[in-house]
């Protein structure tokens, strides 16, 4: 049978669809395989080494191996040159997984590989990786992903960026909702044809389109410099020369992060005010109520599901981006949370760690290259489970959503 | 007598009041409607007017022009090489669900791209950086085969298996899911051709094929909305004339949406173009003036995310990053409004047809 015209090409359009789906799969496996693996427990291998030096034995796990040589993680000082060992191939007389092998971490999250002798008794935890069964591995790496989320960078963990990643994206909802829901309120009832409406308008669609990075120039310069000075020159004078807000902080980042959402969340808001039907608003009018009262009483209660759903893909937006954090007051390692106990509580100057700035400084900035890429990919992980939880959630809102306007519909209809 | 006298009058009173209230809450809510707006408005308006202000009042540039152009230079090929990705498979995925795919299983493979683009940039740039620009360099060779195989087995089942149902054509994917994943993987297993290999690993190959993927969702979602579109208003008719699926696609569905498609890569250009993770994570941020598709690159947002932190204020440097910032927003504006330009009004489309 012979081909059609242009069928090849449209060969090709469908499978590039298949080419996407593989793309999709693959990125997230290989997110959630490089992101678990660090918490598993690997075998602690022994390594006998004759090489020109003499007889030396390597006890630790095996990062990387190819053709020629094995890359060992022998723990922290255990002996004197180093965490990491690059044994040749040649050179390995022998390789055992002995069973009274262990592994000690310790509160500061350093590592020791142990052999021979009972389990010394002070130290956090001993784990005799090489006798455990699946089951049990399983249980070491649970406990593993605990500690990585609940303790601090001196034991290892990530917890300070995970609270600073909340704190901010929770910071920056209370700073752009009032004005979001302003805004749209004033487009879809306010605003009718006239000129400023579409002057708006246009505002709007430009700045959904301004790259993530012009942001953070904006917020360094107007927030940081401008307003932050002029702040700490007010109120904090005593302080100068040492900036308050006069640097990134915590605020600024919120801030920037509310104009880079805002768009979004406009956008969203006023097509869930335009989804109310028509007839709850007239009957409302008609029944003597005010503009505003419609508004308040009719319009934003129908419209509730809209406005978190517009809430929550702001947040899943804001928690994504890094860029402009990396002009405003992000840092690598900060000395305190944004949150605590302390009076009062929240504290808006700090400078604040952030998890998807932790990908990056992790992955190409870490002093220990084996240790942060695997730390990099667990907190991409991470990263990513946050913004999948908040978009899924959006996504059921909307189901929900759409049922609702439904069953509103046949309201206004009655 | 007297006391119903008193509350009628205090009745009224009250009325007047609770008026004179219910007014001003309806001053005050609209007050507040359009303080919203005019932030909207301000914020737009702000970004310009302030970089220019503050690159005027900042000092003056030295040297920094030259280097400007490196990295406008890097922008552009950064771009260039993701749109060259980007494009051709979103419109292709876009062409196949609007022209073959129906209701359900459109709605689950928006959502396998919804999934794709929520990926937050810098996890991409994690992949990119630390997976795929390794992989690349040892199997450039490699994946060139996979992909001269792919296409020299798409073409030939193109040729011997004729499609003729739009049901048949809507598995087409599913067909080819299992051939292309093992091509792929069994050249990458089977041809480490170590006989080239790029110098830097972090190039704008990388840069293109992390971003481009990133943002085929982008192309699909926008092409394939007005595809629909017309696909809907037009298609049913057609086919009612007795065309055959791959006559609707080109006779009709191509011609009237090719504004469409320019208008989704042109978005996926300007997206491209302010991107910052990605290229900061893969491109390894060499300010080179190259064309070589294997050298490194440095793009304005990168660069912007890499010196200004340590840029004093006022300083040449500084005054050379407010400008790459103005450059880059420009850029990126003037795409993104060519590319609404080209948006075709649905309404418009069936006017003109």
């Amino acid at each position: 049978m012979r081909a059609e015209r242009g069928s090849i090409a449209i060969w090709f359009a469908s499978s590039s669809l298949s080419v996407m789906l593989l793309v999709t799969a693959a990125v997230l496996l290989l997110l959630l395989r490089n992101g678990l693996a660090p918490f598993w427990p690997s075998d602690i291998v022994a390594f006998d080494v004759h090489d020109e030096t003499g007889n030396t034995s390597v006890l630790g796990t095996i990062l990387d191996e190819d053709a020629r040589s094995v890359i060992v993680d022998s723990g922290d000082a255990s002996n004197g040159n180093g965490r990491y060992t690059r044994l040749a191939i040649a050179s390995i007389a022998s390789r055992s997984t002995p069973e009274d092998a262990y592994v000690v971490t310790s509160s500061n999250g350093s590592i020791r590989y142990v052999r021979y002798g009972a389990a010394p008794s002070n130290f956090d935890t001993v784990s005799y990786s090489n006798r455990l069964g699946t089951g049990e591995k399983l249980v070491v790496a649970v406990r593993q992903f605990i500690r990585f989320v609940s303790t601090g960078p001196s034991a290892g963990g990530v917890l300070p960026a995970l609270i600073g990643t909340v704190t901010l994206v929770l910071l920056m909802s209370v700073l752009v909702m009032p004005i979001g829901i302003a805004a749209a309120i004033w487009l879809s009832e306010y605003a009718g044809n006239r000129r400023r409406a579409r002057w708006v308008r246009a505002a709007l669609t430009s700045l959904a389109g301004v790259p993530t990075i012009v942001y953070g120039v904006l917020g360094l310069g107007l927030f940081v410099h401008a307003l932050g000075s002029a702040v700490d020159q007010l109120w904090f004078a005593q302080r100068l020369p040492a900036p308050t807000f006069g640097s990134g902080g915590l605020l600024w980042a919120a801030l920037t992060l509310a104009l880079l959402t805002l768009p979004d969340v406009v956008v969203s808001i006023e097509n869930g005010l335009a989804g109310v039907p028509r007839r709850l608003r007239d009957g409302a009018l008609a029944l003597g109520a005010t503009r505003n009262e419609v508004l308040w009483r009719v319009l934003l209660p129908a419209a509730g599901p809209a406005l978190i759903t517009a809430l929550i893909l702001a947040i899943a937006r804001a928690a994504g981006a890094v860029a402009p954090l990396m002009l405003v007051g992000v840092v690598k390692l900060a000395p305190g949370l944004p949150i605590d106990a302390e009076f009062p509580y929240l504290h808006p100057s700090r400078q604040f760690m952030h998890l998807g700035f932790s990908v990056y400084d992790q992955a190409l900035a870490s002093g220990d290259a084996y240790d942060g890429v695997a730390r990099a990919w667990s907190c991409a992980l991470l990263l990513l489970l946050m913004v999948g939880l908040l978009n899924s959630s959006a996504i059921l809102l909307r189901r929900r959503l759409d049922s609702r306007q439904r069953s509103l519909d046949v309201m206004a209809a009655v | 007598m007297s006391l119903t006298a008193t509350t009628s009058l205090s009745l009224a009173e009250r009325a007047r009041q609770r008026a004179r209230m219910r007014s001003a809450r309806d001053r005050f809510g609209r007050a507040f409607a359009s303080v919203g707006a005019s932030v909207l408005l301000l914020t737009i308006l702000a970004i310009p007017l302030f970089l220019v202000f503050e690159w005027w009042s900042a000092a003056p540039l030295g040297d920094g022009g030259e280097q400007l152009l490196v990295l406008v230079w890097g922008t552009l090929k950064a771009t260039l090489a993701a749109v060259l990705i980007a494009v051709p498979f979103g419109l292709g995925a876009a062409i196949h669900v609007a022209a073959f795919v129906g209701p359900r299983w459109r709605g689950r493979l928006r959502v396998a791209m919804e999934l794709l683009e929520s990926l937050p940039t810098v996890v991409i740039g994690l992949v990119a950086a630390i997976w795929l620009a390794p992989f690349l360099k040892s199997h450039v060779l490699a994946l060139l085969l996979a992909l001269a195989l792919v296409s020299a087995g798409i073409a030939l089942l193109a040729r011997t298996v004729g499609l003729r149902e739009r049901r048949r054509w809507a598995m087409l994917p599913l067909l080819m899911l299992p051939i292309i994943l093992i091509i792929v993987v069994a050249a990458s297993y089977f041809a480490p051709l170590n006989g080239w290999q790029p110098l830097n690993p972090w190039n704008a190959v990388v840069v293109g094929v992390a971003m481009g993927l990133a943002n085929v969702p982008l192309v699909f979602n926008s092409a394939e909305a007005s595809l629909r579109r017309i696909a809907v208003s037009f298609g049913t008719s057609a086919q009612a004339l007795g065309a055959q699926p791959l006559q609707i696609i080109r006779t009709m569905l191509l011609p009237l949406a090719w504004p469409a498609m320019l208008g989704s890569a042109l978005l996926a250009a300007a997206r491209c173009s302010g991107e910052t993770m990605i290229v900061l994570m893969a491109s390894s941020n060499t300010p080179l003036l190259s064309a070589n598709p294997f050298d490194g690159l440095r793009s304005l947002a990168a660069d912007i995310a890499l010196s200004l932190p340590v840029a004093a204020p006022s300083s040449a440097a500084y005054s050379r990053l407010l400008l790459a910032t103005l450059l880059l927003f420009s850029i990126s504006f003037v795409l993104d409004l060519l590319a609404r330009r080209f948006r075709v009004d649905p309404q418009q489309t069936e006017n003109r047809a």
